[in-house]
């Protein structure tokens, strides 16, 4: 099996996974055993069992691992529920409310909270109460794996007080907690998706199950509203969501600009999936390998931007020219932000 | 054959647990049941256990007064499975062993460990632990490649061994424990 073919089997088999019913998978159990690592590094185990662990031509220990990572998926999830509400009490706790995105939020756009992994706790705090969120999540003995972010990330484009006003209610662990519109939180992983390059599948899945599964009244204008540059990126994650895993863009207004993908879009995440690389957070730091010369290459190496992350990096768009510059350039800007971090911290490593 | 067995399991079981009283352990577990299995996650020693149809029945009626045959009574009636005083005897054991039991049961006589050898094959009564793949955990680099058994296939991750290890943590042939490979990807 290629490079690439790995990356496209692994599209296949997501292809529709989030489904309520879910079509079997007409692949075989040798397929699923190649891509299996790349399914679980992925964090799409979960998506992979539900289509593909059971219609494999024959049981094997792919099926069997990706089954185990379902188990554990759904044990997490009630734990995660659990932290989910432990999050939000503190934070009201110290008088602040925040928005929560990703993550669980996602999950429930799936059939089973089982068939996503879960990371941090996301909170979105406006800039203002940033100071006495972070006060908060330093509270001794807080035990909320909270991922703090200092106003709303991809969604600075809107004000606080309009994601606030679009927000919805859920009960998480019998507490209610406030997310972001279904408009909002879209564009928030469509465009956390490109930011990241695209290097877990479950991002995409993620898209795909938020477009199919959007509430009744989903506002297009107001998902589509604000910075161009990140509507057209955004609205470019919802085609490669089309193109690689078959999401449904019938009765949406972006059926046809959502088809118009350049050509080396699909491929470029066709590739990142084929050859699985810690994301941003679960890689060794950089510091740590500056003083040894063999790490630090292959530090380097694993830090190259792809296309995606590099043209979005860059505040570029996605058109048909080579990504060669956005790439050396998007290097050269993360080049310089650690130089000046350096400089910054000192020498502590 | 089989016959013979049952009847010796059963023998053994009135010998060793006819005095048992299980009680289930609830506190700081969290517990889904899902429609072929229950999955149990234990905070206090955070492993997690997934427990066959029959064996989570046993737990369920664990209550601390009721005998082991009064148990296989109701569990019998509530799973259609033809589970004997001897079957729920092997729950209560791999339950106990799980920590899933509220107290532990008396070490296992000669008996005891004969007749869970002949109820190894009674399906549904499994008690197995539950263990990430590596891939699942997202490990920055593995520490330890060369020690991880080889199966199932996600333990060896294809994730970066740690320096001073260089290369992926790879699967090796069948019988060997996961391996460091320096060139080609792990699917070459």
């Amino acid at each position: 099996m290629s490079e690439q073919a790995g990356g496209a089997v692994v599209a296949a088999i997501l292809s529709g996974s989030w489904r309520e019913p879910v079509d079997g998978w007409a692949g075989t159990g040798n397929d699923l055993d190649k891509v299996a690592h790349l399914l679980l590094h992925g964090g799409v185990a979960g998506l992979a069992w539900r289509r593909a662990g059971e219609s494999a031509d024959r049981p094997g220990v792919a099926a069997a691992e990706l089954h185990q990572a379902y188990r554990l998926q759904v044990l997490r999830a009630a734990l995660h529920e659990q932290a989910v509400a432990r999050s939000f009490a503190l934070m009201r706790s110290h008088g602040i409310e925040p928005i929560l995105g990703k993550g669980w939020a996602a999950a429930r756009l799936y059939p089973d909270p089982g068939l996503r992994p879960y990371g941090d706790v996301d909170l979105y705090v406006g800039l203002q109460a940033h100071a006495a969120a972070r006060a908060a999540v330093a509270t001794p003995n807080a035990d909320c794996p909270i991922d703090l972010h200092a106003g709303f990330a991809e969604l600075d484009d809107r004000t606080s007080d309009e994601l606030h006003a679009n927000a919805v209610d859920a009960e998480a662990g019998g507490t209610r907690v406030r997310m972001f519109g279904a408009e909002d939180h879209l564009r928030l992983l469509c465009l956390h998706a490109l930011k990241h390059g695209l290097l877990r599948p479950i991002w995409l899945c993620d898209i795909a199950a938020a477009v199919e599964g959007r509430p009744a009244g989903f506002d297009w204008d107001r998902f589509l509203w604000g910075d161009g540059t990140r509507t057209r990126w955004a609205v470019a994650a919802i085609g490669l969501a089309h193109r690689l895993l078959d999401a449904r863009l019938d009765g949406t207004p972006l059926a046809e600009r959502a088809r118009r993908l350049p050509r080396w879009l699909a491929p470029a995440v066709v590739a990142e999936w084929s050859s699985p690389r810690p994301a941003q957070g679960g890689r060794a730091p950089m510091a740590a390998a500056i003083r040894r010369p063999r790490t630090l290459l292959r530090a380097i190496g694993t830090r190259w931007p792809n296309a995606i992350e590099a043209t979005v990096g860059v505040g570029g768009s996605f058109g048909a020219w080579p990504r060669l510059p956005y790439q050396v350039a998007e290097s050269a800007r993360r080049s310089a932000r650690f130089v000046v971090s350096i400089r910054r911290d000192g020498d502590h490593f | 054959m089989k016959r013979k067995a049952e009847s010796a399991m059963k023998t053994a079981a009135s010998r060793a647990g006819g005095a048992v009283r299980p009680r289930a352990r609830r506190a700081r577990l969290i517990v889904r049941r899902l429609p072929e299995e229950t999955l149990v996650y234990d905070l206090d020693t955070s492993r997690a256990h997934c427990l066959g149809p029959v064996a989570a029945a046993v737990w369920r009626h664990c209550d601390g007064r009721s005998s082991a045959e009064r148990i296989a009574t109701v569990v019998r009636k509530e799973t259609g499975a033809e589970v004997g005083e001897a079957a729920v005897m092997v729950a209560v054991d791999r339950l106990s062993e799980a920590k899933l039991l509220s107290a532990p049961l008396p070490p296992a006589g000669r008996s005891r460990r004969e007749w869970l050898k002949q109820a190894a094959m009674i399906t549904g009564l499994t008690v197995v632990s539950i263990t990430a793949p590596l891939s699942v955990e997202a490990a920055t680099c593995v520490a330890n490649c060369a020690t991880r058994p080889n199966t199932p296939a996600g333990n060896c991750g294809a994730i970066p061994c740690c320096p001073p290890a260089t290369g992926r943590c790879c699967r090796q042939g069948s019988g060997q424990n996961c391996g460091c490979r320096t060139s080609g990807s792990c699917t070459a």
